[in-house]
Parts: structure tokens; C-alpha cells; sequence
């Protein structure tokens, strides 16, 4: 009885971890090459977003080494 | 049961495996329907001639790029028994026929939004073309898109329609 329950995890591992590590392959990357699936769809707006980020944090010395800069964005 | 329990976890595994088409190895045969028109398009029916077997899709730039090429290719050698069959591997076919609309191609373009054709010739890179001799062997497979390429594509389909 015992035994039996260890194949039926064990099968059950197999068959639930099958998939597990398996990248789409060439052909099938076209919804992930949408332009709206980018990370930064705007590259221009995102250097404008981690500018004011970058400005702000640095004020309170959280981004980079010490205080670089006064909140404003103007370096 | 525990033999059939560890063989259907290995076979469920291995699903995913498929066998890579080599240099001098047999073509894989297909058939499928053109995009354009939904004409039954089978493999089969080029035998004896040259065919550069290429995949695209809409969304692969390169692959775009290519295809002027392969058109002209095409153009320059069809009197020798050549002939070019595109596969279009989009997911969503509607996008293909529209790049098609921009990039107009004489030769047939299968439609392979179920991806079976690229799984049987086990694509590693977007675009890939294999170019197959008159006996269905495949004798060169262009992996990527370098117009710098094109040239040595070129001698190499002038080899091989040279020969009977």
C-alpha cells in the first residue's frame, strides 16, 4: 500500500513538473514580440520615469552612493 | 504499475522532443494550405526540383527581409527547377496575410499557424531555411537572415539545379 502511494506521487510529479522548463520555441514567439508585450514600450518615457525616479530617491540617498541631487531633476 | 506509472512520466516528459533535420538528411514532407487562397499545397508535388523550404513570420523582421530575395531567387532560377515554398508560422494567420499584402511573393506560403510543419523541422532560430536538392535531401540550412549571405545562397541553388 505504501509503496503504491510513492509511485502514485511520484507519477504525479512527473506528470505535474512535464512542463516545467520549457522556453516557446522560435515559431511561437510572436505574441511575446508585440510591441505591447515590451518591458518598456516607450523607451523615451521610460529614461523620462527613471530620470524624476532617480532625481527624487537620490535626494533621500536611497539610489546611489549618498545624496545626488536635490529632488528637483535638474542635475 | 509501477512500470507503466515511470514509462507514461518518461513519455509525458519527452513530448516535447523532437528530432533535428540535419545536413544530408531527408527533408521532412508536409502539406498544408496556402494562405492566400486556402490551395492545398503538398510537399510531394515539388519533387524533382530544387526547394528552398523557408519560415517566417510577420512579426520577424529579418524574415521580412528575406523574402525579396528569395522572390528574386526564385525568378532567376524557376526555368531550372527551382522553386521556393515559404511557411508562415504566425499564431494568428491574419497577420501574415497582412504582411503578405506589403511583401507581395509569387511563390506558395503555407499556412503553419499550428506550428506542425516548424515542430517536424525542428526550428532552433527565426528565419530558417532549409535548401533541399532534387532528391529531397537537405543540403544547406540558412540559420538567421544576412543579406551578405545571399550570394553564397545564390551559388549554392546554381549548383545544385546544375545537377540532374
Amino acid at each position: 500500500m505504501k509503496w503504491a502511494l510513492c509511485v502514485c506521487v511520484l507519477a504525479a510529479c512527473l506528470v505535474l513538473t512535464a512542463g516545467c522548463g520549457m522556453s516557446p520555441k522560435p515559431w511561437q514567439r510572436g505574441d511575446l514580440a508585440n510591441p505591447r508585450m515590451a518591458w518598456d514600450p516607450d523607451p523615451l518615457d521610460a529614461a523620462a520615469r527613471d530620470h524624476t525616479y532617480f532625481s527624487k530617491e537620490a535626494a533621500s540617498g536611497s539610489v546611489g552612493a549618498g545624496a545626488g541631487g536635490g529632488g528637483c531633476g535638474c542635475n | 504499475m509501477l512500470r507503466a506509472a515511470i514509462m507514461s512520466g518518461l513519455l509525458s516528459t519527452m513530448s516535447g522532443v523532437a528530432i533535428a533535420v540535419d545536413k544530408d538528411q531527408p527533408a521532412p514532407d508536409f502539406s498544408g494550405e496556402d494562405l492566400r487562397d486556402g490551395r492545398p499545397i503538398h510537399q510531394v508535388d515539388f519533387s524533382g526540383k530544387v526547394l528552398l523550404v523557408d519560415f517566417w513570420a510577420s512579426w520577424c523582421s529579418p524574415c521580412r527581409q528575406a523574402m525579396p530575395r528569395y522572390e528574386a531567387l526564385r525568378k532567376e532560377f524557376a526555368s531550372q527547377g527551382f522553386e521556393v515554398i515559404a511557411v508562415n508560422v504566425d499564431q494568428h494567420p491574419k497577420e501574415g496575410l497582412k504582411a503578405l499584402q506589403s511583401t507581395q511573393v509569387s511563390f506558395p506560403v503555407v499556412d503553419d499557424s499550428e506550428g506542425s510543419v516548424a515542430s517536424a523541422y525542428d526550428l532552433k532560430v527565426m528565419p530558417t531555411s532549409f535548401l533541399v536538392d532534387r532528391h529531397g535531401v537537405v543540403r544547406r540550412i540558412n540559420r538567421g537572415f544576412h543579406v551578405a549571405e545571399v550570394e553564397d545562397l545564390r551559388q549554392a541553388i546554381a549548383a545544385l539545379v546544375a545537377k540532374k
